[in-house]
């Protein structure tokens, strides 16, 4: 995670300079031929005034709806057209549909008044004149679109390629080739990696990224005294072997799939069964099922082959990845069933493709080659696709695509989920809006991210498996690029592509491009195992970097983009709690069954606005999740995924909110408390054994003489303050407490 | 765009960095120095261009208050009652279709200078007709409350968004650090929840924080975390200081890092929260005059928040009152966005004595805020916005009650740089839709960004590889009101 989130909107800021002077540059370039004066004089004369009074109402950007998606009010906006196309073809008035419309040929413009014939006559003038116009488009025109042509050679549409592992001039220091492609990049720009991690912070941050929670002594002390050079190697397997492993890294796909246990929006339906997912997401990771697989299963697990009841629940519970929508209400909405729509096809590309492909619902994408037809190509999948959510609730909730079912298990349970419908393709919604249909489209894939030939579809099913195939190939550039990115991230807190859902032409060039390719093509290798992929990444000696300061480096580098250090992390919300329960020793590893959250109160009901329950003992991530009521305040105020949202990189925030959390929420005074029972009850030990002991829980490292005097001077003030006979309990809990409220403890070197 | 000053402080460089590009090249010019200071998110910004206004506060009239029988005077209605309506609005539901118009039961006076038409429901809030520009053409998409609500508060129903107040405090910050931002007392469980008041997209320290709950009453109402109920103001610093002396330490040892320095730093502000929320829940140091002006019940003068009170006292402003009153208190102390709000408009029945019961419980105590902030001379940067997420139809549904309207209704906006004593816009004769100056829910957004002195078009976030705004691509300002 970035160091401070105004960070974060550096690049979008960035973005948009470059693109502007991209585009300036560009148009330069383009519009060469500059209009000449007189033009400029029969447009200035003739026509703008036209086009402001007869036009603009409905055909401006200041226009209250602008009609047809037709803007007039700019040279771009004539060219590029509305909903119908471009409204001239400069040169040639006949072709021109402004032209036709202002005759009321095919359109009556302007609708009641046809305008006299003097004018019509100095329009197809102008046109023929090659319609000088002067005006300005600058907001319209401040990025550029890349072209399909382009995107062939644009970095992250190319296939990865085979990288030759860079030599370096220090050729003792890297353990392996990621170290090498790093150490090169530094060595470039003259600077040198910071010293090692010092062993006890490498534990500390390798179980957190690992299992999101701390060693314990034992685990350190074992660390410590094992002086073998597999030592680390040792630990990491034993860490990827542990099933918490699952829960954490299945905690970063269900931000990713934007996962919730109701509805949200206007009615917010309980989904009572949308925990089987979870822990479907959990299991996969622990048994580290093939990525590949994993999204197969997710996107087309109904169809797949089976011949066991167990594996087939498992794949019907698969698809409930595309039917955790935060469905927009059914009642008043023409658009239900395309919204629907929407919210599977954003969270698929995005999640998988590292695209967002949604604008294209109602314009070709911006920036991105990505048409409205192909939006609809794949929209007609998921057209065939009939939503189990189960329910259907109030609000006319069956309608559309939401077949209100579930899929039945084998356990007589209910999962959420998809199956096929039957088999359509979907009309082009012009400007989204699907009462307004224009050309059917065939389903099928997007063209930018398909290298060679895309799979060809079953017209007799929906065509989610060749979804899935498309979006698994090896073939595919972005799939394999986006998910060791990811992985990246969640190891080093920012993706070697910063902008981690993004990776079109308004994303961020990777910082090192041949590294991302070397990983990913490595990962598809080693059998989509994202178990070797984190299992090589932590290895690397980049990984084991301390966190210290350079001021150099500093200096040179000052986001660390070519990883001179490990960039310091704050833990994320579930690792925070986790951590105190672990420390308090109230942490019960077991996981529990169902979900708190399954029984959720529906909008305006009473208690609905409570948290679900927090019975302060299993991992976060079994915590119920609810839209549109409060999460668990633990989480939130630790900014916690919103699951109405398709979250790849949480924020990080720190607000006093967070502190009051620390000093006077019940449940940090609780588990203080239970801790301060715990040190106390701890047997052969002093006080500053105990204070020792607490550091070692809480920091995982030994505290200093300095720290060790300070805090039982602390606890001996609070004793004496506290004058009853529970004065030191009550004084230790305050300690406990404050080692939870300080920033060590949240904080990752 | 380039400025010429390459070492600017990081409070200037953020600054900057709502105006435009020149963060880019500031950022770029000045990393090292970014780099090792904190930057709290919600420091102070300046807006794109001056400022009309400083604050909002939001009386939010949730259920869809009928216009035709309290701002939107339509004398045409009383001529044609029976009548079915000239001409449907072509909304997705029309609820006007095969109705007859009902005229409204309340007279509508005259009021101040101006002669605004206001409701007799009205009296006190009738006295500062001279300050209320009416919006008599608001109009949005969905004759339906959990939408209307969603789009009247987020620009959007189908998508979660960042709520208005969300916005602002992303544009601008907020101006004082011991309290939060943006507060909404006592809003609505359902109808969207808290993602009317959440922060979408947005970093997590733009979102509102909830006061009490509608239905609950918002004396005794606080927030979550402000006290401590184990440990005294004494122990507490001295666990703060301890906890302080652990940090400073780590300090020292990383030598720089501005997360560090975040912490320390909100660490203390927590801690002077905790003393200034509360005081400032506590109205019982308020003047008896002040309570009554607001309509405050008497024999209840402690205040919300201190949990001694709610003892007697039943007068129907008493609730609403307190919630002006705080909000008076809020703005003073330098919030940038509150909410209050009050339920239940949706008079599909009961139209006559409904609105006598809720306008008899928010006519004084809006009364009372107006007089009191232009007494303080807050009323001049105070933005007051009241209104609901639609209208109700001129048409009956029986004879005493109204169905939704979504074509056209009315809100209306007090001080903070906009014209008093007018009527802005227009609906069509009987009121079943607007068509004069027409002003969607999100051109309503983008005035009030406006005022605020932020250009809706460029308050802008990335989010998923788009640039999101609050109006999305929609968004007129309603220029002419400004004062």
């Amino acid at each position: 995670m970035p160091p401070l989130p105004w960070l974060k909107k550096l690049p979008a800021v960035c973005a948009l300079a470059v693109g502007l002077a991209v585009a300036y540059q560009d148009r330069d370039g383009v519009a060469a031929a500059e209009p000449d004066a007189k033009g400029i004089e029969f447009f200035e004369n003739k026509i703008r005034p036209v086009l402001v009074n007869s036009c603009y109402e409905c055909h401006s950007a200041k226009s209250s709806k602008v009609k047809g998606g037709l803007l007039l009010d700019t040279r771009d906006g004539v060219r590029n057209g509305g909903d119908t196309g471009p409204a001239i073809i400069p040169g040639d008035p006949d072709k021109s549909l402004l032209i036709q419309s202002l005759r009321h040929d095919k359109l009556q413009m302007p609708p009641k008044n046809k305008l006299p014939e003097n004018v019509i006559a100095d329009f197809v003038q102008w046109v023929k004149l090659g319609a000088p116009d002067p005006r300005d488009a600058a907001g319209n025109a401040a990025y550029k679109r890349l072209s399909l042509e382009e995107a062939r050679s644009f970095w992250s549409f190319v296939p990865a390629k085979k990288p030759e592992a860079p030599k370096v001039q220090n050729a003792s220091w890297p353990r392996g080739d990621i170290d090498r492609f790093v150490l090169a990049r530094l060595e470039a720009k003259g600077l040198r990696p910071v010293a090692d991690a010092e062993r006890a912070t490498l534990l500390r941050r390798v179980h957190f990224d690992l299992l999101g929670l701390p060693p314990t002594p034992e685990d350190v002390e074992a660390f410590l005294k094992d002086a073998s050079p597999t030592a680390f190697e040792k630990v990491v397997d034993r860490l990827l072997q542990s099933p918490q492993f699952g829960e954490r890294w299945g905690r970063h796909w269900l931000d990713v799939a934007r996962y919730a246990e109701s509805n949200g929006n206007a009615d917010n339906t309980p989904f009572p069964h949308a925990w089987r997912y979870r822990d479907y997401v959990i299991a996969s990771l622990n048994r580290d099922k093939p990525y590949d697989r994993f999204v197969t299963e997710q996107i087309a697990g109904d169809l797949l082959p089976t011949d066991n009841p167990t594996q087939r629940d498992e794949l019907l519970i698969a698809t409930g990845f595309l039917a955790l929508t935060s469905k927009p209400r059914a009642q008043n909405n023409p658009d239900y069933k395309m919204d629907l729509i929407a919210d599977q096809i954003d969270v698929t590309s995005r999640a998988v493709l590292g695209l967002s492909v949604m604008c294209a619902r109602c314009h070709d994408h911006k920036f991105d080659p990505i048409s409205t037809k192909e939006y609809y190509s794949l929209a007609g999948i998921f057209d065939s696709t009939t939503m189990l959510a189960g329910g259907g609730g109030k609000g006319g909730g069956n309608k559309g695509g939401d077949g209100g079912g579930l899929h039945a298990l084998s356990d007589g349970g209910s999962a959420m989920g998809v199956r096929d419908g039957k088999a359509v393709d979907s009309a082009v919604c012009i400007r989204g809006e699907s009462t307004k249909r224009g050309e059917t489209v065939p389903r099928g894939f997007l063209a930018v991210a398909t290298v060679g030939e895309a799979p060809a579809i079953n017209r007799a099913q929906s065509g989610r498996l060749e979804l899935a195939r498309w979006l698994t190939s090896p073939q595919n550039p972005l799939t394999a690029r986006v998910a060791v990115n990811r992985a990246w991230l969640h190891l080093f807190g920012q993706g070697l592509v910063r902008s981690v859902d993004n990776f079109g032409s308004l994303g961020e060039k990777p910082s090192h491009p041949e590294l991302l390719d070397f990983l990913a093509l490595r990962f598809v290798e080693e059998g989509w195992s994202v178990k070797k992929l984190i299992r090589g990444i932590v290895l690397s000696r980049t990984y084991q970097l301390s966190s210290s300061h350079d001021a150099a480096n500093l200096k040179a580098d000052p986001d660390n983009l070519l990883l001179w250090r490990m960039q310091p992390r704050r833990l994320d919300a579930e690792s925070i709690r986790d951590a105190i329960l672990s420390v308090s020793g109230r942490l019960d590893l077991k996981p529990p069954q169902g979900s708190s959250a399954a029984t959720v109160p529906a909008k305006g009901a009473k208690g609905g606005n409570a948290p679900p329950k927090d019975s302060g003992q299993h991992r976060s991530v079994y915590l119920g999740v609810p839209r549109g009521a409060p999460l668990p305040e633990s989480l939130a105020v630790f900014d916690v995924a919103n699951p109405n949202l398709s979250v790849s990189q949480r924020e990080v925030t720190t607000v006093p909110a967070q502190a009051l959390f620390l000093l006077n929420s019940p449940f940090v005074m609780e588990q203080a408390k239970l801790t301060a029972q715990r040190l106390l009850a701890a047997p052969n030990l002093d006080d500053a054994g105990r204070v020792a002991l607490a550091y070692r829980l809480a920091f995982a490292r030994t505290a200093t003489d300095a720290e060790r005097t300070r805090a039982l001077n602390y606890i001996a003030q609070m004793t004496q303050a506290g004058r009853d006979k529970n004065g030191a309990q009550n004084a230790w809990a305050s300690f406990c407490q404050a080692l939870f409220a300080s920033a060590e403890f949240r904080y990752l070197e | 765009m380039l400025l010429p000053n390459a070492c600017l402080t990081r409070r200037e460089v953020l600054k900057t960095a709502s105006c435009g590009f020149g963060y880019l090249a500031l950022a770029s010019l000045c990393t090292e120095r970014a780099a090792a200071e904190y930057q709290n998110p919600l420091a102070p910004k300046t807006p794109h261009f001056k400022a009309r206004a400083k604050r909002i506060i939001f009386l939010s009239m949730r259920g869809g208050p009928s216009h035709v029988d309290t701002f939107d005077y339509k004398p045409k209605l009383a001529e044609d009652a029976g009548k079915a309506v000239t001409a449907l609005s072509g909304q997705v539901q029309d609820r006007n279709r095969g109705r007859s118009l009902l005229p409204s039961p309340f007279e509508f006076k005259r009021s101040g200078q101006s002669g605004l038409p206001i409701s007799e429901l009205f009296p006190h809030v009738g006295q500062h007709a001279d300050d209320l520009c009416l919006l008599n053409s608001m109009y949005t998409d969905v004759p339906n409350h959990p939408q209307s609500w969603l789009m009247l508060h987020t620009g959007e129903f189908r998508f979660t968004r960042p709520s208005m107040g969300a916005w602002l405090l992303y544009g601008l910050g907020t101006e004082n650090q011991d309290l939060p931002g943006y507060i909404t007392i006592s809003p609505p469980a359902d109808l969207g929840g808290a993602q009317n008041y959440g922060n979408g997209f947005l970093p997590a320290s733009f979102q509102g924080t909830r006061i009490g709950q509608q239905g609950t009453a918002v004396a005794g109402a606080s927030i979550g975390n402000i006290t401590n109920a184990d440990r005294s103001g004494e122990a507490q610093r001295r666990q703060i200081d301890f906890i302080q002396a652990m940090n400073q330490d780590l300090l020292q040892r990383k030598q720089v890092n501005p997360e560090l320095e975040g912490v320390i730093n909100s660490m203390e502000l927590g801690f002077r929260m905790q003393h200034s929320l509360p005081q400032l829940l506590d109205i019982s140091k308020e003047s008896q005059a002040t309570l009554d002006l607001y309509g405050i019940a008497k024999g209840r003068g402690a205040g919300a928040g201190n949990g001694k009170n709610a003892n007697g006292g039943n007068a129907s402003t008493d609730d609403f009152g307190r919630q002006c009153l705080l909000a008076r208190r809020f703005c003073e102390a330098g919030v940038r966005f509150v909410e209050v709000s009050l339920g239940n408009w949706d008079t599909h029945g009961g139209l006559k004595s409904r609105l006598t019961s809720l306008c008899g419980q928010i006519d004084k105590p809006i009364g009372g805020l107006l007089t009191d902030l232009k007494q303080r001379g807050l009323l001049q940067d105070t933005l007051v916005l009241w209104g609901g997420e639609f209208g109700r139809t001129p048409t009956g549904q029986g004879t005493d009650g109204r169905d939704h309207n979504s074509a056209g209704f009315s809100m209306w906006l007090a001080g903070g740089g906009v014209k008093g004593g007018m009527r802005y816009g227009a609906t069509d004769e009987h009121g079943s839709r607007a068509v004069e100056n027409k002003l969607h829910h999100h051109d309503l957004h983008a005035t009030l960004l406006h005022l605020m002195g932020l250009d809706h078009q460029k308050l802008s976030y990335r989010y998923g590889g788009r640039d999101y705004t609050l109006t999305d691509i929609h968004g007129r300002v309603a220029k002419e009101i400004m004062a």
